[in-house]
């Protein structure tokens, strides 16, 4: 059921989908260079699993936010919701049902928070959401004292979660992908799903037609602060530890991802299936650097380059942000 | 009319020969000519899509011709771009005004173009020569006044302001009256005699008839991308403009057939908002159109968008069919039968990057899913119902409502709500900025609602809308209610227009 | 519609600056610390430093558009003049980073205007980028420390300076910045202009105004105060460190928002920034001198940030009513 890199999917024009058949070019060319420079190494077995389990965690938070996005918004601030709910994992990591509840809670509660300020406030989402960054950041901090937390009880629950199988895949890539399907199915085939598009083309219109941008804004960061704790979760039991700071940068490849993904950052355009893509390509990337030897550096300079050539080829159908 | 005896074919300054313009698949002007005099009035009508705004783009330098010349003087020319076409001469007030509101008054007048003193901006010539044009003008605005608080009216003053200030000889203008008031249109149409006076040439493109019978020296008709007729206003009437435009006869607009009227739907009671309307009271019954007139800023929109739930109000109440409606919140207004047409179909009506279907079904979502999952089979089908009925001209209802033209785009507002099947229905400027053909089909359109026992009410700034539509008008003046006048055959367009200037109390009848 | 303009101009100007004055009065009587002239005089100097990375950011803001670099913008310029000053000395090294600072400032115009890139996601690639360089350079954590004499000291001494008793090379550089840019933007033909291509760029457009160009002076003077900003921080320090750029992207914008630079463009000057500058520097200033551990720093900035965008928010002009 995985998506492999190399399947051409189709994509309606309609609804986003990858916009412009030269982004999609563009990480083709980057993967086969990335993997063949890293030779036998990246697909070995081993190699693969590692891969799988990483994409997840950035690949929930994706598809989630991939919703916020779709609206016309940003969350720069879920590299420290997440990193708040993996310290609230390490803190309860004996009662794997307390630290999935706690987490959830706890980054719905941020979710909301960015909800009422971008959506009922009408802020402008980056910056706000800059500036709530800052504030986890604070509570993040305080919260774990600033220490590692590690796991101190051995618990199998919360170890299959991050470190299981599931009939030979990895249980976080069955989290991904059912939250995938489920996100996709929202945006496809809901109500929802289809004011949210409203929202993002046109909120003003939307409210003509009796849909309420706040509400629907409120939702989506709900959502996405839900799926960034179940994360937060997955993050944590991966090694049973956790530095409050680990999740830091993570937004970065999400948008990166989601932006690849076919999603126009002015809103209104944008699909699952794309972000999913994205989620693939920046996961290979990233693997595919460490296996070369190359740093995280080099990492971060060819994403930012391979944003640009992105944005440079999507850019007929990006019709000026909102920000 | 004005009289302007200088006006000849020999003062010709301005010229364009057979120029043809073609886009991917589309062939928008061809072998089209067209001359100005010095100091004339020349109009330029055609319906939407005709190919108006494509010659209007050839002549200011924003499109290149595919072939044709352009003379000035008798002296061929070629524009690079838009800052070339200034530069000698033709300057242009388009409908979305390009005015910088954070700026004031003086800069806007001269912007790209402040009076230096060697390498640095010379202030006091700058407010100074300001101060020059705005009396020339007669305006009574200050140079140090912000741009964005002024009104539209005297915005677009400043654009004509802006082109005097480039020298120009030739001030094209689109649409000009579409946001103005009958006082500031009549200002605009001084300000058009002293340019005159100034041998400045205007081209007046507008789809209000009566106004170009009134300024305009000649008049040509564009029909589908060709030349159809040039001629002086006083050897063409109205209805011939209009049959050139359109090709054909078009009889009575608006047919109005009486409505055998039922129980009143809408009750509004004293509705407030401080500071922008007063003690709004008024009835709707089933079958009836009422028209709201008032000058442009009186209020009208605003008290509909408040009877609506898209703003709130102070107090007074909004009852359909004997039941309280909650105040502010459209999704109830909806789901009690209210529908509204709002004045900008591109801003508040569509979402214009998505398709037809998304567009016509947003309000019904609700209806058609089970459970908050669509029924797509039940969406498309109902889509393309109305998509036939209306006749709204497009290859597929997944066509991006971006790319349909103005009539067609406000029909696809329109059977937005049709499908809601609302009791009552609030149009807002129905027909603005819509060719002819649309208008009708349009006005047929709400007819067919009112036999059909839903109320209507019609917001308009054109007294034969209002007249040719309403049952009965109600007039609006700074906000508050002057009168309601029964449409009748005695009724004139000077009894509503008197009513609507207000001081009068309110009449009933 | 009728304004009340005593009230909007209060609202504009000076409501944040009277929150933070009634602030700075709980301040100074909780802690007298602060009002040391030793303090003062360190608040002084931090003015002058992060004022000079806000000058820049005002020229984008004015221009319409948004610059997330500048924090790692002054690392990797920081980075890079030490590097350079211990091989080639400090004259040349300073003028090779300034003309670096400048470039990278040219690129982030080149990238919004002629590729067309939304500055958001232009500015947020080259930040990535940059990011990914200062690492390198610095082999991921640690610092550099820098080995040259300026004036015949060494630069933190050079850096803390008193000249005529109450001035400092930072605030001397910065006020001659402000006052420079201040009479750029208002006297001359490039400075007006750029107001209208912040503020209707079509109408710029129509109007002759070659708003690509202007837009890529505006960054690339930002980019130049980030070089200037790095030289004073790297001097204050006596070193560059892998993280001397975390957060000044968001100081700076706090910074300049707060002085009433409004972000969607054409509209603000040197005595905005000036202002909203001073009012930051004072906040963190007093959350140090309090004694505020450093996770409650983090949250009060983001609350700060919440408050000013609100403040914002309600000081704009409502464009529709939504």
């Amino acid at each position: 059921m995985q998506l492999k890199a190399k399947e051409k999917p189709v994509f309606k024009a309609r609804n986003g989908g990858i916009q412009n058949l030269g982004i999609f070019i563009i990480m083709l060319v980057f993967i086969v260079i990335v993997v063949a420079l890293s030779g036998s190494k990246f697909l070995t077995p081993t190699n693969l699993l590692n891969l799988l389990r990483s994409i997840s965690v950035t690949g929930l938070m994706a598809v989630a936010t991939t919703l916020v996005m779709i609206t016309g918004n940003i969350d720069l601030s879920l590299g420290w919701m997440i990193g708040l709910a993996a310290c609230i994992t390490g803190v309860h990591s004996d009662n794997t049902a307390e630290a999935l509840v706690l987490a959830i809670l706890a980054c719905a509660a941020c979710g909301a928070f960015n909800g009422i300020l971008v959506g009922v406030l009408k802020l402008n989402a980056f910056i706000t959401t800059l500036g709530t960054m800052y504030a986890f950041k604070g509570i993040t901090m305080m919260y774990s004292d600033g220490k590692m937390l590690t796991a101190s009880v051995q618990n199998d629950s919360l170890k299959f979660i991050g470190q299981g199988n599931i009939l030979g895949v990895p249980t976080p890539i069955w989290i991904f992908l059912i939250a995938g399907l489920i996100f996709w199915f929202l945006l496809k085939r809901t109500t929802f799903g289809n004011r949210i598009y409203a929202v993002g083309a046109n909120p003003v219109s939307a409210k003509f037609s009796g849909v309420s941008s706040a509400r629907i804004i409120m939702a989506t960061y709900i959502l996405t602060g839900i799926v960034t704790g179940i994360a937060g979760v997955v993050f944590y039991s991966k090694v049973m530890s956790v530095q409050p700071y680990s999740g830091a940068g993570l937004e970065f490849d999400v948008l990166t991802a989601i932006v690849l993904g076919g999603t126009s950052v002015s809103g209104g355009k944008g699909n699952v299936l794309g972000t999913i893509i994205g989620v693939i390509f920046v996961g290979i990337l990233s693997n595919g650097f460490t296996l070369i030897g190359l740093g995280s550096n080099a990492q971060y300079i060819t994403q930012g380059v391979i944003l640009i050539l992105a944005m440079r080829a999507d850019v007929m159908s990006t019709r000026g942000m909102k920000v | 009319m004005t009289e302007n005896v200088s006006v000849t074919r020999e003062n010709t300054f301005f010229r364009l020969e057979d120029i043809t313009k073609t886009f991917p698949g589309v062939k928008a002007l061809s072998v089209v000519s067209f001359d100005l005099r010095v100091g004339e009035v020349h109009a330029l009508c055609g319906e939407n899509g005709a190919g108006k705004s494509t010659l209007i783009k050839v002549m200011t330098g924003a499109h290149k011709k595919d072939s044709g010349s352009i003379f000035i003087d008798n002296e061929k020319v070629e524009f690079a771009n838009t800052h070339q076409a200034i530069e000698m001469g033709i300057s242009c007030v388009y409908q979305e005004l390009s005015i910088v509101p954070l700026l004031d008054v003086a800069r806007n007048l001269f912007i790209g173009n402040l009076p230096m003193k060697g390498k640095v901006i010379d202030y006091k010539k700058l407010y100074a020569d300001t101060a020059d044009i705005l009396k020339k003008l007669g305006l009574n605005i200050s140079p140090h006044e912000k741009a964005g608080d002024l009104s539209v009216g005297q915005q677009q003053m400043i654009e004509i302001g802006r082109a005097l200030t480039r020298k120009a000889r030739c001030i094209i203008m689109d649409e000009p009256t579409s946001s103005l008031s009958e006082r500031e249109t009549d200002t605009l149409f001084e300000i058009i005699e002293i340019l005159k006076a100034q041998k400045i040439a205007v081209v007046y493109i507008s789809h209000k008839l009566d106004e170009v019978m009134h300024i305009a020296d000649r008049v040509t008709v564009i029909r589908d991308g060709q030349h159809i007729i040039t001629k002086d206003i006083c050897d063409i009437t109205e209805v011939q403009i209009i049959s050139n435009m359109i090709g054909r006869d078009l009889g009575n607009m608006y047919c109005k057939e009486p409505v055998n009227q039922k129980d009143t739907v809408l009750e509004v009671k004293n509705l407030t908002k401080d500071g922008v309307f007063k003690d709004i009271s008024f009835e709707v019954r089933a079958g009836e159109i009422l028209g709201f007139f008032g000058l442009v800023g009186a209020g009208r929109s605003e008290i509909m968008r408040a009877v609506f739930g898209a703003d709130k109000y102070d107090s007074g109440q909004v009852i359909i069919n004997g039941k309280a409606l909650k105040p502010g919140s459209p999704a109830a207004s909806i789901a009690s039968g209210l529908g509204f047409v709002t004045e900008d179909r591109k801003q508040e009506g569509l979402m214009l990057e998505l398709s037809i279907l998304a567009n016509m079904t947003l309000p019904k979502l609700k209806d058609l899913s089970s459970g908050g999952i669509i029924r797509r089979k039940a969406q498309r089908e109902i889509t393309q119902k109305y998509v036939d009925s209306i006749r709204i001209k497009t290859p597929s209802m997944n066509q991006l409502a971006v790319n349909l033209s103005g009539g067609n785009q406000q029909k696809i507002v329109i059977a937005k709500w049709l499908m809601m099947n609302p009791k009552v229905l609030i149009v807002d400027e129905p027909t603005r900025g819509i060719d002819v053909g649309s208008k009708a089909e349009i006005y047929a359109l709400m007819n067919e609602l009112a036999k059909g026992g839903v109320a209507i009410i019609v917001v308009s700034s054109e007294i034969e809308e209002v007249m040719g539509l309403g049952d009965s008008v109600v007039t609006i003046f700074e906000g508050r209610k002057t009168a309601r006048l029964k449409v009748t055959d005695t009724l004139t367009r000077e009894d509503i227009l008197a009513a609507s200037i207000g001081g009068v109390t309110v009449k009933c009848s | 519609m009728k304004n009340n303009k005593a009230l909007n101009f209060l609202k504009e100007h000076n409501a944040v600056v009277i929150m933070i004055l009634v602030f700075v009065a709980a301040v100074i009587i909780a802690s007298p610390k602060f009002t040391k002239l030793t303090n003062l005089f360190n608040l002084a100097m931090s003015i002058g430093t992060y004022g000079i990375l806000a000058i820049g950011l005002t020229f984008v803001f004015i221009v319409g558009g948004i610059d997330l670099s500048i924090g790692y913008q002054v690392a990797f310029c920081g980075t890079m003049l030490v590097i350079l000053t211990n091989a080639i000395g400090l004259a040349p090294a300073l003028i090779i980073v300034l003309s670096i600072g400048l470039s990278i400032g040219y690129l982030n115009g080149t990238i919004v205007t002629r590729l067309k890139i939304p500055p958001l996601i232009g500015t947020l690639a080259v930040m990535t980028a940059l990011n990914g360089l200062v690492l390198l350079l610095n082999n991921n954590s640690g610092n550099l420390s820098i080995k040259d004499t300026i004036f015949g000291m060494s630069l933190p001494e050079f850096y803390r300076l008193h000249i005529f008793g109450f001035l400092s090379p930072s605030i001397v550089i910065a006020l001659v910045l402000f006052v420079g840019f201040a009479l750029f933007l208002k006297y001359t033909r490039p400075g007006a202009d750029m107001y209208v291509t912040g503020g209707n760029r079509e109408a710029g457009a129509f109007s002759g105004i070659n708003n690509g160009r202007l837009t890529r002076i505006a960054y690339s003077i930002c980019g130049l105060c980030s070089a200037v900003c790095s030289f004073l921080l790297v001097s204050s320090l006596g070193a560059s460190t892998y993280n001397m750029g975390d957060g000044l992207d968001i100081t700076a914008i706090c910074a300049v928002v707060i002085g009433g630079v409004k972000m969607q463009g054409g509209k603000g000057n040197m005595a905005m920034c000036f202002m909203g500058v001073v009012t930051i520097q004072v906040i963190n200033n007093a959350m140090i001198k309090i004694g505020l551990h450093s996770s409650m720093q983090s949250l009060i900035t983001g609350i700060v940030v919440i408050l000013v965008l609100v403040l914002d928010k309600l000081t704009s002009k409502k464009a529709v009513n939504a």
